[in-house]
Formats: C-alpha cells, sequence, structure tokens
C-alpha cells in the first residue's frame, strides 16, 4: 500500500531530472522581428530554451537584450552590417555564409525554433538556409513566422509566399502567421505601436507554449510527431493565441478561455470554427483540476468544427503554482496548394511544361500563346527523348520548373 | 597456380554478369566453391563515355568497341573466357513496366491436397497477362499463394478447392532489350543472355531474406536512372524506374551555376562541396578563365535537394496511390552512386519516415576473390547480377515465349484433366 503513496512522487522527480539533464532548446529570431520576438521572449518565465538571434543588420542586433556572444551578424562583412534590403538573394547569402557561427549553438538541442517576420531580405532568405542546416545536423526545425501585412503590399506578401515554399520542403514544421488577424480583435484606434508589439508578444507566447509542450509532457501528451503530422509538408495559414490567468480558482478557466479567443492573433471565434487543426496546451501548476481540463477541452471542441483535428497537451510545471495558462495554434491548410489531403509536397505555382516544337504549328492561328518568359533548358538532355511524368518534363532542372532563384555567387 | 588448380578440376559453371549502364559498362566473371560462396574471378569496366543515356543505348558503335575493351580486360585479368551459355545482362530504361499478374487453378485431386504441379500451374497461369505486341515479359517473381481466398506462405500439400497464385511481372520493350543484346552477340557471340531487371539484379545482393519478409524498399539511384523494388513477405510488391540519375543532378548544377558538366560530375563524385563544409567554408572555389569563381555551398546543396527530393517524392506518391507505402517494415534501402552521396539518406528518411541504410561494405560479405574496387554501392548491381546468374537465373527459359508458354499450359491442364479422369 506504501507504494500507492510513492509512485505519484517518484514519476515526478523523475519527470523533473529528465527534464533538467535534456539539453536546451534553441530558439532562434532571425531579422529584424526575430530579434524583438527574442527580446519578448527574454522576458518571459522560461526554463529549459537557450535563446539567440541572427540578423545581417547590426542596429537590430545593438537593440538585443542578450548578451554579445549571443547575437550572431550574419554576412556582415560584405553588407556592412545595413542589413538586405529586403533582398532574399541578399539574405540567403548572409547567412550561407555565416552559418558555421550559428552551427555551434544549434548543435545538441533536441528541437530548433526559427522565428522572425516574413516578406523582408533576412528571415525571407535566412529561414531556408537555417531548415537546411538543422537537418544537416538532425534536428528537427520549428518555424514559426509572422507573414507581412496586407497593407505592405503586393511584393513583401509575395516574397513571403515564396519564402513559405522554401521553408515547406526544409523545416519540419511551419507555422505562419498572418499580421492581418490582429485586425480582427483589435479596434482601429488602437496605437499602431502596440498593435506591432502584440504580434510579436503572441508569437513569443507561442514558442514558449510550444518549448513547454514538448519539455514537461506529464499529463496528455502532445509530442512533436503530432504536430509534425498536423503542420508538416502541407502549406496552411495558421493562428495563435494564449492567455495565462491567475484568477481565483472558480472562475479562472472560464475567463482563460475567453481570453485565449479574445487574444490578437487568433482571429476570434468564426475562425476556430472554420479551423482544420487544433493545437492546444494547457499548462497549470501542481492544484490543476481534472475538472478545469475537461471544461476546457469542451469548450474548445464547442467551438471547433465536428472534422477538427485536436491535438492537446496538458501538463503541469512548479512554476505555474496558482496560476493556468493556455495556448492555442488554429490550422487552416491552403486548400489551392494542396486539395488531397497525402503526404505528397505540391506547390502552388503551376509547373511549366515543355511544348514540342512539332505541336505549335497546330495550333489555331488566331490563338495566340503565353510568352514563355522563364528561360527552360535541359543541358546535356536537349537531344534525348522527353522524359515527362505529370505533365512536367524531367530533364528541365527542378529549380527552373518550381521558379526558384539561386544565388550563383561571384 | 595452386589457386587455380582446384577450379580447373571442378567442372563448376561460370557465369558472367554484364551491365552496360549510363556511366559504366561492367563485366563480371564468376563461380561458386563448394560451400556455395561466391568468388569473382575476374571483373573488367570501362566508363560508358556517353554512349548510354538514361539506361537506354544511343551509340552502339561505341558501346561495341567500349565493351570489347571491358571484356578483353575481364578475360586478361581473370586469365578466363566467358560461357556464353551462361551470361547475363542487367536492363533498365524507362520502358520497363511491372504488372501484377493473377491466375487460379482447381484443385482437383483426391483429398484436395495441393501437389507441386498446381503450384507450378498457378504460377504459370498468373504469369500470363495481355501485353501489347511490342512489350515481352523479361521477369518473373512469384509472389502471394492464396488457398480458397485465405493468403498461405508455401500452399504444398494444404487441402483448398481453390489455389490462386499472383506473381510480379516486369515487362520491357521488346526492341530496346535486343537493342542490349547486340553488342554481346556481337563481340561476344552471346546468343541468349538472360536479361534482367536491374533492381531485382541488386536487391539480390543486399536484401536478406528475413528483411524481405518484413518488408524492404530498395532504390538505386545510378547515373541515368533510378529504380525501385519492394519486397514484402517473400514477393514483389511493386517496382518501376523513374528515368533520373545522378547525372540530372550534374546538369541541374551545370544549369544553375554555369560550370561546365564534367566539373559538376566531379563535385559530386568528390563530395567538393561537402568537404568545405566540414572545413567551415561557406563558398566552393571554382577557378575560372578570368577569375575565380566563388559559389555558395548553400546553392548546390539546395540544387540536389530539390532533385532527390523530387526523384524520390515520385516514387513515394507512387507507392502512395498503390496503398503500399505501409508495407515497408523494415527499412529503405539505397545503393547506386547516389549512395555515396550524404544528402541522399537524410532526404529519404524525411520523405519515407523509415530507417533508410545505404549499401556500402557489408555487399560482399560471402564474396571473395577479385572484389578489389568492387566494394561500393556502384556496384551492388553487378555483383547482385552474378549472385542471380549463379544461384540459377529464373525458373523459366528466356527462350519461352508467350505463346508458347500458353500452348504449354493448354497441354498440361489437359494431361492433369485426364490424370485425374483416370483416377475417378
Amino acid at each position: 500500500m506504501s507504494n500507492d503513496h510513492t509512485i505519484p512522487e517518484e514519476i515526478e522527480r523523475a519527470g523533473e531530472t529528465v527534464n533538467t539533464e535534456r539539453p536546451p532548446m534553441a530558439v532562434l529570431g532571425i531579422g529584424g522581428a526575430g530579434v524583438k520576438i527574442v527580446n519578448l521572449l527574454a522576458s518571459l518565465p522560461r526554463s529549459g530554451i537557450k535563446l539567440a538571434v541572427a540578423d545581417s543588420d547590426q542596429q537590430s542586433l545593438d537593440n538585443s537584450v542578450l548578451p554579445e556572444n549571443l547575437r550572431f551578424a550574419m554576412g556582415i562583412e560584405w553588407t556592412q552590417g545595413m542589413g538586405c534590403g529586403g533582398n532574399t538573394q541578399r539574405g540567403a547569402r548572409a547567412f550561407s555564409h555565416s552559418q558555421s557561427k550559428l552551427e555551434s549553438f544549434v548543435k545538441n538541442s533536441p528541437i530548433l525554433f526559427v522565428t522572425g517576420g516574413l516578406g523582408g531580405g533576412t528571415a525571407t532568405g535566412g529561414g531556408p538556409v537555417v531548415g537546411r542546416l538543422a537537418r544537416r545536423l538532425s534536428i528537427p526545425a520549428v518555424c514559426i513566422f509572422s507573414m507581412p501585412f496586407s497593407f505592405e503590399g503586393h511584393g513583401r506578401r509575395g516574397q513571403a509566399e515564396s519564402g513559405i515554399q522554401q521553408l515547406l520542403p526544409d523545416a519540419d514544421v511551419v507555422i505562419p502567421v498572418p499580421n492581418d488577424l490582429l485586425f480582427s480583435t483589435l479596434p482601429a484606434s488602437t496605437p499602431a505601436d502596440t498593435a506591432f508589439r502584440k504580434a510579436d508578444e503572441a508569437l513569443a507566447e507561442a514558442i514558449s507554449c510550444l518549448a513547454r509542450i514538448f519539455q514537461c509532457r506529464n499529463l496528455l501528451s502532445a509530442d512533436f510527431a503530432e504536430l509534425k503530422e498536423a503542420l508538416g509538408k502541407r502549406k496552411s495559414v495558421c493562428a495563435i493565441g494564449y492567455s495565462s490567468m491567475d484568477a481565483p480558482r472558480e472562475k479562472r478557466i472560464q475567463t482563460a478561455i475567453e481570453a485565449l479567443i479574445n487574444s490578437p492573433l487568433l482571429g476570434g471565434v468564426k475562425r476556430l470554427g472554420h479551423a482544420d487543426a487544433v493545437v492546444l496546451s494547457v499548462i497549470g501548476g501542481p492544484d490543476l483540476e481534472i475538472g478545469e481540463l475537461k471544461q476546457s477541452l469542451e469548450i474548445i471542441q464547442e467551438k471547433t468544427a465536428e472534422k477538427c483535428n485536436i491535438i492537446t497537451g496538458a501538463n503541469t510545471d512548479p512554476a505555474f503554482a496558482g496560476k493556468i495558462s493556455l495556448a492555442a495554434i488554429v490550422i487552416q491548410y491552403d486548400k489551392n496548394a494542396n486539395p488531397i489531403p497525402d503526404h505528397e509536397f505540391t506547390p502552388a505555382i503551376p509547373r511549366p511544361t515543355l511544348v514540342p516544337p512539332g505541336n505549335q504549328g497546330s495550333r489555331d492561328m488566331l490563338d495566340q500563346g503565353e510568352l514563355n518568359l522563364f528561360p527552360f533548358s535541359k543541358g546535356i538532355f536537349s537531344g534525348s527523348r522527353e522524359n515527362s511524368r505529370d505533365g512536367e518534363d524531367l530533364d528541365i532542372p527542378t529549380f527552373q520548373r518550381r521558379k526558384i532563384t539561386l544565388d550563383k555567387g561571384k | 597456380m595452386e589457386t587455380k588448380m582446384p577450379r580447373m578440376l571442378k567442372s563448376n559453371k561460370v557465369v558472367t554478369a554484364v551491365e552496360i549502364g549510363t556511366s559504366k559498362i561492367c563485366v563480371l566473371i564468376g563461380e561458386t566453391d563448394e560451400k556455395g560462396n561466391i568468388i569473382v574471378l575476374a571483373h573488367g569496366e570501362k566508363p560508358s563515355d556517353n554512349a548510354v543515356v538514361k539506361g537506354e543505348i544511343t551509340d552502339m558503335g561505341k558501346v561495341l568497341k567500349i565493351f570489347d575493351a571491358a571484356l578483353r580486360e575481364a578475360e586478361e585479368a581473370g586469365n578466363t573466357e566467358i560461357d556464353p551459355n551462361h551470361v547475363y545482362m542487367a536492363v533498365t530504361g524507362a520502358h520497363i513496366i511491372a504488372y501484377r499478374g493473377q491466375g487460379s487453378i482447381p484443385i482437383n485431386t483426391e483429398n484436395h491436397t495441393v501437389r507441386q504441379e498446381h503450384i507450378e500451374e498457378a504460377f504459370q497461369s498468373a504469369a500470363i497477362i495481355s501485353l501489347p505486341p511490342e512489350q515481352e515479359t523479361i521477369n518473373e517473381v512469384e509472389g502471394e499463394f492464396f488457398i480458397d481466398g485465405r493468403p498461405v506462405q508455401n500452399p504444398l500439400n494444404q487441402t483448398g478447392n481453390k489455389l490462386e497464385a499472383h506473381s510480379h511481372l516486369i515487362c520491357a520493350h521488346r526492341n530496346r532489350i535486343e537493342n542490349f543484346n547486340i553488342p554481346l552477340h556481337e563481340v561476344a557471340g552471346v546468343e541468349n543472355a538472360e536479361p534482367v531487371f536491374s533492381a531485382l539484379a541488386a536487391a539480390q545482393s543486399v536484401i536478406s531474406e528475413e528483411a524481405s519478409r518484413r518488408g524492404v524498399l530498395l532504390i538505386d539511384m545510378g547515373a541515368g536512372t533510378t529504380e525501385f523494388i519492394l519486397f514484402h513477405n517473400r514477393g514483389v510488391f511493386d517496382s518501376g524506374v523513374i528515368p533520373v540519375g545522378c547525372n540530372h543532378i550534374a546538369n541541374d548544377l551545370a544549369l544553375a551555376l554555369d560550370i561546365a558538366f564534367p566539373r559538376c560530375r566531379r563535385i559530386i563524385n568528390e563530395q567538393e562541396h561537402h568537404k568545405c563544409k566540414q572545413t567551415g567554408l561557406s563558398f566552393l572555389e571554382i577557378p575560372g578563365t578570368f577569375a575565380t569563381r566563388k559559389i555558395p555551398v548553400d546553392t548546390i546543396d539546395k540544387v540536389i535537394d530539390l532533385r532527390l527530393r523530387e526523384t524520390f517524392e515520385l516514387i513515394q506518391s507512387r507507392l502512395l496511390k498503390k496503398n503500399l507505402l505501409q508495407h515497408i517494415g523494415d527499412r529503405v534501402i539505397i545503393c547506386g552512386g547516389a549512395a555515396e552521396m550524404p544528402e541522399t539518406e537524410p532526404v529519404l528518411r524525411s520523405i519515407f519516415e523509415t530507417p533508410v541504410s545505404s549499401i556500402g561494405k557489408e555487399i560482399s560479405g560471402n564474396i571473395s576473390g577479385a572484389t578489389t574496387n568492387l566494394q561500393t554501392p556502384r556496384h551492388c548491381m553487378v555483383l547482385g547480377l552474378l549472385r542471380h546468374g549463379l544461384r540459377g537465373g529464373k525458373s523459366q527459359s528466356s527462350l519461352v515465349t508467350d505463346l508458347d508458354r500458353r500452348f504449354w499450359q493448354i497441354l498440361k491442364s489437359i494431361i492433369f484433366k485426364l490424370k485425374d479422369a483416370i483416377k475417378l
């Protein structure tokens, strides 16, 4: 009988020792927004995470609260610390040039979080480079990026979209969060400064909650594999919400859920109703009640559609005594990009094919064909038989068919 | 002399394996010792010099010359001659298509017990499919058996009313197979070399019976083509050819970076970009006529990754469509030139989400003799082909055409029925 009393303690102790022995998870903020998010993350209570920032802009790095050895200046030798000026190729080059600096930081961590704002040069170009670095070191990478506001213009939006396309094959999990969601809950009179800060705060909270999901795993476990299954290799749009409550026990769960639904980057109840998947994390102190857990899950289930896949992680952490913290990632798949929900990666860009010269003559004279502005060449295979599969000529380099611009070097 | 004496005294058959591949033309001559281990007697190899593109011969004149040189090298090195009756050649190319054959026969014997003849007959009827006139079946692999719809591993001596056999048939374009025969006929006087689909040959040297029972996907990515074959539970579930190989990667690099193709081949073969990474350099320096170019290693990585990923995803999506992915119970094995690239394994692991192993030195476990330079993933297929030949090749003679087979089958079934009628 005495065993009954000792078992929970043992488990708890075992859990704690495992946590402390584990190497810390790495969070890397890249680009200007990445530095800001990591600054906010540094001010949050956290354990088991190590932070670093990397940017090509010296000024932005100077704003970081991190010690000097955790600020990585990328490609500073030839950008002169002036940033990439929105050029993704410069971003990619800066990162590939200095990636050895990041290697020692990233190495040995169980998971790498990469965060920043897409649409500019540094994060959009550098993100895939960091993704590939993580893959080479066999570290799972979770990329949480904010997408630019629509009012920032088409160019920036397009750049961010192509950034996501390039990230998908390299990172295990890509969580793009559109900044536009801020408009759904914040009044128009909110100061711009506060609005941007709120967006960054939401990302910082999301990273901190995700890290805790992977760390504690003591009640209901939601692990990396589940997140990868929900988000891996699929283009999606995500919304994130968080809330942390220190209210009296009777009402704290209701208020926490209300606050979660009203979080600036969640996009309100309507968005929750259209979600394809929701990752929900509930963290409380040792006083977390099973009733509270049940209630929070039931409310989320009520608000979501029947088909919605809900991944729940519930944990207790002594640091949260008397508190409850909720976080949700609301995932909506991009139906246009991948209509069949299989594991195949199909980019949204239409893939070009070569029209054999013989077929061009049979066209209607009045039918003006599209001018092929993208140069396609087959190199050594130009004389060989067409190698077509699913409407694509496999002899044309993959990067040309996917319209990926590459840095040829100098 | 001492080593040669026993070989001359024994009347072991000497088998020749020939690979006319995109990167090399290779001849292996071998025999087995008294324990059944393989002894490689001779090895001749010459680069194909662009005479073979994507696994198919494009310049016969060149192939004849190169094959002649490779054969002579082998014969001189091993001080032996090939036996024209036991020659096996590897075939590949986009024209190869795999079909699933199915045949069933009633068991009309006393007590309804399955006999060896029934198994053979069921398998033969499973091997009969209607093919377009330009195609022929080159390899037949026994698959699963069912007795009254119940799957069985070995149907012999079991009872039932109906025996059903499944087989995996690898079919190829008749003329293109004939093309592979020409050099053998012209240079070595070989009349009937047995064609073997190269993935099937490679499987002979790398897949253990235990692993194949659990389910193995073997991918052989050579210079011109990528072949794959999925083994599960003794049988072959799927196989095919993707006409993309390491030459495509080099060509992609050449077009992406404006560098000559042979130079790109060297980057891949010698893993120059990988060496850069190990030394902490992020640029690969390529000396040009006027100035040295600095190519970002990351660009090279990206081009290679895109092509490898696309090729393996083609295989993955095909298996997914056929609902066969869950049958990879053991692992994915990669051989061929791509297995030497450090990028291949991680890409495969991320696509198939199973253990991945590339084949290196372990292939020559029970192979002895002239094995210098043979212990590489590039020679995995030709070694497997030799092993296949030494095991006796396929059960049916390649001379038997579909028509003959159909005739024999009808005749056999008549005899069976007569036998049963007499017993009754």
